[in-house]
């Protein structure tokens, strides 16, 4: 005889959505099996172990999010993490460093991008544009203009708008070109040609609008303490997985799902067989087409074959992430932000965007080595940079550096061996932490496919952070994606209606941290408030 | 049937609120960038624009005080957008750190709790482990945000009231304990101050959605939140600024006003919009009202229910409007010649709640600072002689009991409450000379007012919300629904009417006006 395993839902994928979904069953009482093919749960989250002990905890993937993100904000809560701000003090500025070269200042608490008042007005016109894409969140190809806006990259899109502009002549297009790739590579470590215009006001729509995405204050407010890591740890803690929880089978190869009327089986190498009520595949869509799933009904056949053409559209930014270690916030000194945007040819300077990544001045639990810059090359200057040496890249951003922050950059690395640290460092370490990317003309052709994206296809959810209604692309969407297919999947089991008195969604309220948002700014909004 | 005059337009809009203007404003700025070419009228049955936003002049005291909408959050987008657009003038409200609020229990025993202490609500660690279980339930509504009634549990939560939730908190306490007796106050003087209706009124599952809808529900109901709270931020000027600005943006002759619409025929070809002194002929309707607002003196021919091709949209958005009920809210405003309670003590923020079991006597559910201050003010507008206000409400029984008694009595109660709740007689004192022409208290109760309902929004009872799948939003034929409930993002606020009455004129001319 043949061992079996029965249980409510077998989610397959361990990353971020799949732990949500998981946990999401959990609360409803169902039984849940874990399967995944990884070693390590969580696999979007990298916290640097190199570093640890002397940095504190520096994430080389999924890291920052935003107080305004209401799934991780109650991850926070219940799981009574503890989240660093990054550092954005109003009263210093950051620098924009020019294509040429020139250094263009902008006061910190405002977002003056090169280009002025042509930048000003590109910026009001996304966020309208995004405002109009999110009015039907989940039909964003049957917005207003959809065709036209999804027959463009970004990239055309862009000089078509500089063509109705009576004042963009050559000098304003190209510095208002240059806001809007740093900017987009910050997001999605992708050039504006790879991008396309309805996805990219989609994906404004889901976080708010389009200012929220690209400024530091917006979707770059906060990271956890402890690194994205510890979230991993406290879902693995709360959940009890693989212990007195949900059973977890890691680093295993599925060999089989097959979709049945009754059921699915889900096939693992040299394990039992698993059957299911239901299934929900957790994590990228790259994946999916890999997935060796067979169904009963030629008609979900057909559906899932329409989800598949959509994941194979999906693309992922670059993103070499390398952080340089300071005896000092020296540019606080300078009047500076460590915030940065640069537009440099690739071989003159591998910088796209920086963030301040220290420790806020006199924190009880900051380490040795308090003081991080977080550069990183996204987009082309990944691709520049990728094939060249790690001693290259180190002299290359510190050179870099030095001419925006000025010449105390060199002086005040620390000594210690441990002033540079880059994600290449880490296996794999180039494609997390970057959001994905799909191009003009696919939410139009594949609509129908995008609008189900988050629904079921028979007996088998899908949880992707991919095209999340909310905060698509980022840890916020991939929590919001597991939920839901968590949520929906223990719905259609009919489950009781009553919840266990002191059951798991009391457990996950003990003793919830008690902790207020972060005061934010709002970024990009209210910039022109005040002109009357 | 209407005489007089027939007009023939695209589009008609019901209602001159936020919602109705935000969509003639769509429908208006894509003509103008020659996007289409929808023509449209705005048809306001009553003798002003606004709907819920009312901003009321104190004559020689304060220009500007608002007796409907007044806050937002910064990240409440549409709202925001408008300000950047018609460049209007921002104020927060008064929350500095290092300052005490204070909270009345039933007994009458007032609790002073710290601002910058996140253990200090009343009930302490009781509360926020309350808090994260409901927000928790809300994450799983907000999971699927255009479904609410697809949620976990759904069915469960909307047989329950809000007070039903409360009285089963045992299933959900960490220590499988009934609510801490703090703890429910607190949660119920927060249930009054966001929705004017008593706990026992309203669906659990309607109000896991409002909070999706808002993000969670401490950011609806946590006012310390500060710029992310609903109550962060609000306009220097009044709201109604933000209406003045979008009917300045309007083509002249697009808004009527005094047209209370009676009646909306819908054929194959199109709609006769029927009011007292005239007749539309248009290829689609939006009604941008509440939807229990909207159902008050409208005959719709066919009803709702018996549109050909409108099933079931049509029955589900008449039971919907059947069921709904408004807020009731007597919100006010106290001029005092001193901000009194900033210096009480240690410093009070001013932020007062309170849940006064007597409440014949004690009428106050939630005080707020509304001191004029804003951080740069527009240099062509007059400085308040007396900026030192603090808004009043009496909501839910307490405004049904109270809307008996007079203007003066009211002032009184809530002066005497204040003075008790803070141990001072300024509370009483310091308020400005009341007389008729320069009134020191102001206020303002939309029940019965027109067509209004009440205020802030509607809600529904329990056994309503899980069987009508899509009826705030979905549109019956050739009839688009706006009005703020209907908002996907924050529903029930000032951004929600923005955002649902763009959403119908995208829906409009999506489908194609005629």
């Amino acid at each position: 005889m043949m061992d079996v395993v029965d249980v409510d839902v077998v989610v397959i994928g361990g990353g971020v959505p799949g732990l949500a979904a998981v946990q999401a069953l959990a609360l409803a009482e169902r039984s849940v099996l874990l399967v995944t093919e990884e070693l390590v749960l969580g696999e979007e989250c990298v916290t640097a172990e190199a570093w640890q002990a002397s940095h504190g905890a520096v994430d080389l993937g999924l890291t920052y999010w935003s107080p305004a993100q209401n799934y991780a904000f109650q991850e926070l809560v219940e799981k009574q993490l503890e989240l660093v701000e990054t550092q954005l003090p109003s009263d210093k500025e950051w620098v924009f460093e020019l294509r040429d070269g020139t250094l263009h200042h902008s006061p910190g608490e405002k977002e003056v991008f090169p280009g002025g008042e042509l930048a000003d007005r590109l910026i009001d016109e996304l966020d309208d544009l995004s405002l109009l894409v999110g009015l039907d969140p989940r039909r964003p190809h049957r917005a207003l203009d959809a065709a036209e806006l999804d027959a463009h990259t970004v990239a055309s899109w862009v000089e078509a708008w500089f063509d109705r502009q009576p004042d963009a002549d050559a000098v304003r297009r190209d510095l208002v070109r240059q806001s809007l790739a740093a900017g987009l590579r910050a997001v999605f470590g992708a050039e504006l040609h790879e991008i396309g215009m309805l996805y990219l006001l989609h994906y404004g729509a889901s976080a708010g609008t389009f200012g929220w995405l690209v400024v530091p204050v917006g979707a770059f407010a906060v990271r956890f303490r402890d690194g994205a890591r510890s979230l991993v740890g406290a879902f693995e803690a709360a959940l009890g997985l693989g212990t007195h929880g949900p059973p977890v089978w890691r680093g295993v190869q599925v060999e089989a799902v097959r979709h049945l009327s009754t059921g699915v089986e889900v096939q693992v190498r040299g394990l039992p067989l698993v059957r299911a009520q239901r299934a929900i595949v957790a994590g990228p869509p790259a994946s999916w087409p890999d997935l060796p799933i067979t169904f009963d009904d030629p008609a979900l056949a057909s559906q899932w074959a329409a989800r598949l053409a959509l994941a194979r559209e999906v693309r992922h930014g670059r993103c070499i992430r390398a952080f340089v270690s300071f005896r000092s916030p020296f540019w606080l000194e300078a009047g500076l932000q460590a915030t940065v945007l640069a537009t440099r040819e690739p071989a003159a300077g591998p910088i796209a965007w920086t963030l301040d990544h220290s420790w806020p001045e006199g924190h009880p639990q900051a380490p040795s080595h308090p003081y991080v810059v977080a550069c990183n090359l996204s987009g082309a200057y990944a691709d520049h940079w990728r094939v060249r040496t790690r001693a290259d890249r180190r002299e290359a951003v510190i050179a870099q550096l030095e001419r925006i922050l000025g010449p105390r950059t060199r002086q005040e690395l620390v000594d210690d061996g441990l002033d540079y640290l880059e994600n290449l460092d880490q296996p794999g370490g180039s494609i997390v932490g970057t959001a994905p990317v799909i191009g003009a003309g696919v939410l139009t052709r594949l609509g129908s496919a995008f609008e189900l994206l988050g629904d079921e296809v028979g007996r088998l959810g899908v949880a992707s952070r991919v095209l999340a209604e909310q905060w698509s692309g980022t840890l916020e969407g991939a929590l919001h994606a597991g939920d839901r297919a968590g949520t929906r999947a223990a719905r259609a089991l009919d489950t009781p209606l009553l919840p266990t008195p002191g059951g798991p969604v009391a457990q996950a309220a003990a003793g919830a941290m008690p902790l207020r948002r972060p005061v934010v700014r709002c970024p990009a909004r209210g910039r022109r408030s005040r002109r009357s | 049937m209407g005489r007089g005059r027939v007009e023939q337009v695209d589009v008609v809009i019901v209602g001159g609120g936020l919602s109705g203007l935000a969509a003639a404003d769509l429908l208006h700025q894509r003509s103008l960038a020659g996007r289409s070419s929808a023509s449209f009228v705005v048809l306001e049955a009553g003798d002003r624009l606004g709907g819920r936003v009312l901003t009321a002049e104190a004559p020689g005291h304060f220009g500007w005080l608002d007796m409907g909408g007044a806050f937002f959050a910064v990240t409440q987008h549409h709202v925001m957008r408008m300000v950047d657009r018609f460049g209007l003038v921002i104020d927060q409200t008064y929350l500095p750190q290092g300052k005490s609020w204070r909270f009345q229990l039933e007994s009458g025993e007032v609790l002073e709790l710290r601002s910058d202490d996140p253990t200090s609500y009343p009930g302490g660690l009781h509360t926020l482990e309350a808090l994260a279980v409901l927000d928790r339930l809300t994450c799983h509504v907000r999971s699927s945000l255009t479904e609410p009634e697809v949620s976990l549990r759904a069915e469960l939560f909307d047989q329950w009231s809000v007070a039903d939730f409360i009285a089963n908190y045992a299933m959900f306490s960490p220590q499988g304990e009934p609510m801490h007796d703090h703890t429910r106050q607190a949660f119920t003087v927060s249930v009054r101050s966001g929705f004017s209706a008593e706990p026992h009124q309203i669906s659990f599952l309607y109000l896991l959605h409002y909070a999706a809808r808002t993000g969670s529900y401490a950011m609806l109901a946590d006012i310390l939140g500060g710029p992310l709270s609903a109550e962060g931020t609000r306009l220097a000027y009044g709201a109604g600024d933000l209406v003045a600005a979008l009917h300045g943006a309007l083509p002249r002759g697009a808004v009527r006003m005094g047209e209370a619409v009676q009646r909306i025929t819908q054929g194959k070809e199109g709609c006769t919009v029927t009011t007292r002194d005239g007749t539309y002929t248009c290829g689609r309707v939006i009604v941008a009202t509440a939807p229990r607002d909207a159902s008050q003196g409208i005959v719709f021919d066919p009803p709702l229910a018996a549109t050909p091709g409108a099933e079931p949209a049509g029955a589900r958005r008449e039971t919907l409007t059947g069921a709904a009920f408004m807020g009731r809210t007597i919100k006010g405003f106290l001029l005092y010649r001193t901000p009194w309670w900033r210096d009480v003590g240690d410093g009070h923020t001013g932020n007062t709640m309170a849940t006064h079991a007597d409440i014949d006597r004690f009428p106050l559910d939630w005080a707020l600072d509304h001191v004029w201050d804003p951080p740069e003010p527009d240099p062509a507008r007059p400085v308040p002689p007396h900026p030192n206000a603090l808004m009043t409400f009496i909501v839910g029984e307490a405004a049904n009991r109270w809307a008996g008694r007079s203007r003066e009595e009211r002032r009184d109660a809530l002066c005497r409450q204040l003075a008790d709740i803070y141990g001072t007689r300024a509370a009483i004192d310091e308020l400005l000379p009341d007389t008729p022409a320069q009134p020191s208290y102001l206020e303002h109760d939309f029940h019965g007012v027109g067509r209004f309902g009440g205020c802030p929004s509607a809600l529904l009872p329990p056994q309503v919300f899980a069987g009508v799948p899509g009826a705030l939003a979905a549109p019956v034929g050739r009839v688009h629904f706006a009005g703020s409930e209907s908002a996907v993002q924050w529903a029930g606020y000032m951004n929600g009417a923005l955002q649902s009455g763009q959403r119908a004129a995208a829906e409009v001319l999506t489908q194609g006006v005629r």
